[in-house]
């Protein structure tokens, strides 16, 4: 693991601490989980990019299971 | 970037037809993926064309390439030869299912998302081993 510097401003720092006394947790803890949220909600992701999309239209009920392209071998 | 997740068009388009038999489970497959989705062109194709051609629902998915949300590998032409060996081997597959064959065998951790148990299940693919499936009544891998 890498060891970081952080420079933060008194009032947050002092947020943090409330949080910290209370869940009993370590800063790096905190700090490790609030990087990794932040991280992953920048990271491309099928079910979050597609989320407007989802049930966007009502077609045949068996639209997702048709053969593609007149395949001959129909399920 | 490796390649987690291979998805097939029923999926697809059970995600965006609300009346769709499979849209509960198309969402509930894909939504438990994350990252972005693989697939491939012939498959985008097919799933466009099942979508009506030129329609607000080709263009949704059309953008989720845009996006980055589902990618497009490349299987071809470099390994055509084996998805053709593909349909060979099973007759029921078509190019477009072949092709996401070839690209799960050239990518072994990947799971193929698909409702088409029918023709993925019994194909153990060029190399005998069973693809890793997330199918309708199936374990999600």
């Amino acid at each position: 693991m890498k060891t970081v510097t952080l420079k933060i401003p008194d009032s947050l720092d002092l947020k943090i601490r409330r949080i910290l006394t209370k869940k009993k947790e370590s800063f790096s803890e905190l700090a490790r989980r609030a990087l990794v949220r932040e991280i992953e909600s920048k990271e491309v992701d099928f079910a979050r990019l597609a989320a407007p999309y989802r049930g966007m239209f009502k077609g045949p009920s068996d639209l997702s299971s048709r053969e593609g392209y007149g395949n001959k071998n129909h399920r | 970037m490796e390649i987690k997740t291979i998805v097939d068009a029923g999926p697809l388009i059970g995600w965006l037809n609300a009346a769709d038999q499979w849209h509960e489970w198309s969402v509930a497959a894909l939504a438990a993926r994350r990252g972005p989705l693989h697939t491939t062109e012939i498959v985008l194709g097919e799933a466009c064309w099942q979508l009506g051609g030129n329609t607000q629902c080709a263009h949704a998915l059309l953008d989720l390439v845009r996006k980055s949300a589902l990618v497009l590998a490349r299987p071809w032409p470099e390994h055509l030869s084996e998805t053709q060996q593909v349909m060979l081997k099973y007759p029921l597959m078509d190019a477009a299912d072949a092709s996401l064959v070839t690209l799960a065998e050239r990518s072994p951790k990947a799971v193929v998302v698909t409702i088409d148990r029918r023709h993925f299940e019994p194909c153990r693919g060029l190399r005998n081993r069973a693809l890793k499936l997330h199918v309708p009544g199936g374990s999600s891998q």
